[in-house]
């Protein structure tokens, strides 16, 4: 059934005209990178840092088109790049610390961002990527194709073996998990997955700037995880909809759907404790 | 240059060693405090040197919900840590709707006392670290629930750990301003230095006023690190 509303929300872009379709085509980049994101918690992970995976791609490929005209090359850089930080940043700190860790890393990329020039291109102005490609096609593509591979690895083995390692890492090391193993791939997968989306970003403005490494983009999946009452499964669907609220309340005044997303932070630990009881019920029946 | 690396001394050593003390005291990452920043540069700009009297009843305003916040619906450290996020975003939100009609606002004649600034931080932070108060804050820094077992009064102590580290916060926006183009985002490069610094500074693992010496050595190196290279 949820295939089947991947497939329905990817083609709704393109049944709809004008403003609507372009800003649901928008909000499925959105879905992507809380897709990316839910891929690290499924492992316990908590990135309050993955504008630096969506940014590294879109300003790695927007260089690297300017420099020798090829965005995959940026983009196929950026993949590994952001999974070796986020795996070593996973080795070298502990759930607590990886939020402080991961918010630091892109707090860092925004404000080194604008510092970024080649040539007399860049700095606070960004670069622009002149292109004719089909950038709402690919930004469909990208989200139905991370879509299935996010429904595939939940329920995948390596999908239980994070699971297993967000309950207890020791543990799972003393049933046999090849701990590091699952950490590395999930890295890679995430990574992948948000680098898509960071140069579908790219594609859809034909242009990067400093403010794809915002704290927006960075929060934006954690807010969608806290919306959806921990079911991860539905968080793609829920970005849809959050996107599509917070572009109505920005249209209505200016950095309104910025509030929310703070309201919505200041209140998330109860809403976690809320969902946490809920299924302590569910579990008693 | 050499003004320029001075006042990034100071800035860079007050906001770490707040970072650090509200951390250890506080137990979370107060990233509401690049907020507070940006709150002062705006009480500078339009009440001039009343904005230091303001800047103290603002603190209270603004750390003591923040304070109920945490105490209330927050169950560990990273909890507090987002919260602290988003309060940071809400304040900054409110500013944007509230205050900012133009684009930039400039201020032209601010309040010169970075460096008095940076003497009262320290000498209230290692006053407090070498009163009979130093040996509680010293315990809740190593372990709190010990501490609260013991009948020190931890919250109160984190209260007043939140609500220094946001007047200073705001004192810092209030006398760094001077020249200076301010948006609701002008305090986040400086949180995300004391953040590194605090974070550099925490490898010796000291506790207490030792702690805010090394804050200082690592801010100086920073500082001269941006000079040199940047």
């Amino acid at each position: 059934m949820r295939f089947l509303m991947y497939v329905v929300a990817a083609l709704l872009p393109f049944l709809l005209k004008g403003y609507v379709s372009w800003l649901i085509g928008l909000a499925l980049i959105y879905a992507t990178i809380s897709i990316s994101w839910a891929i690290l918690e499924n492992e316990g992970r908590v990135s309050m840092g993955h504008s630096f995976v969506v940014g590294s791609s879109a300003y790695l490929s927007a260089i690297t088109y300017l420099l020798f005209n090829s965005l995959a090359a940026g983009f196929l850089i950026s993949i590994p790049l952001s999974a070796i930080l986020f795996y070593i940043l996973k080795r070298t700190t502990g759930k607590t610390a990886f939020v402080f860790a991961t918010f630091t890393l892109s707090l860092l990329s925004y404000v080194i961002a604008p510092y970024i020039v080649i040539g007399e291109r860049g700095g606070e102005e960004g670069f622009f990527i002149l292109h004719d490609l089909p950038s709402l096609l690919f930004s469909s593509f990208s989200f139905v194709a991370s879509a299935i591979v996010f429904e595939s690895f939940l329920k995948s083995k390596l999908g239980y073996f994070a699971r297993a390692i967000k309950s207890d890492e020791l543990a799972s090391r003393a049933v046999g998990i090849e701990v590091e193993k699952v950490k590395l791939t999930t890295s890679v997968i995430s990574s992948a997955i948000g680098s898509f989306a960071g140069l579908s970003l790219a594609l859809y403005f034909s242009h990067v700037s400093p403010e794809i490494f915002s704290l927006e983009v960075s929060v934006f999946p954690f807010i969608s995880y806290v919306v959806t009452g921990g079911r991860k499964e539905y968080i793609a669907f829920t970005s849809i909809v959050l996107f599509l609220i917070s572009s109505y309340l920005n249209a209505l005044l200016t950095g309104a759907h910025l509030l929310l997303y703070a309201m919505l932070l200041i209140f998330s630990p109860k809403i976690g404790g809320w969902v946490y009881a809920k299924g302590q019920e569910r579990l008693k029946v | 240059m050499a003004l320029t690396f001075l006042e990034n001394f100071f800035i860079f050593s007050v906001f770490a060693s707040l970072i650090s003390f509200n951390f250890r005291i506080g137990k979370f990452l107060n990233l509401s405090l690049y907020s507070a920043f940006s709150v002062g540069a705006y009480l500078v700009y339009f009440f001039g040197e009343l904005s230091v009297i303001l800047a103290f009843l603002l603190s209270f305003l603004i750390a003591y919900p923040l304070f109920l916040i945490k105490e209330r619906i927050c169950r560990g450290v990273m909890d507090a840590t987002i919260v602290s996020l988003g309060y940071g975003i809400a304040i900054e939100e409110i500013l944007r709707i509230g205050v900012q009609k133009g684009y930039y606002y400039v201020v032209s004649e601010g309040v010169r006392a970075l460096p008095e600034v940076f003497i009262a931080s320290y000498l209230l932070l290692i006053g407090f670290y070498l009163s009979p108060h130093g040996i509680r804050l010293k315990f809740i820094e190593e372990d709190e629930e010990l501490a609260r077992m013991c009948g020190v009064n931890s919250a109160a102590y984190g209260f007043a750990s939140i609500f220094i580290a946001t007047f200073f916060a705001i004192l810092l926006g209030v006398v760094s301003s001077e020249g200076a183009a301010i948006h609701p985002r002008i305090g986040l490069s400086y949180m995300l230095a004391g953040i590194l610094i605090a974070a550099i500074a925490t490898i010796k693992r000291s506790v207490g006023e030792r702690n805010l010496v090394n804050i200082t050595a690592v801010s100086l190196a920073a500082s001269m690190f941006l000079e040199v290279f940047v």
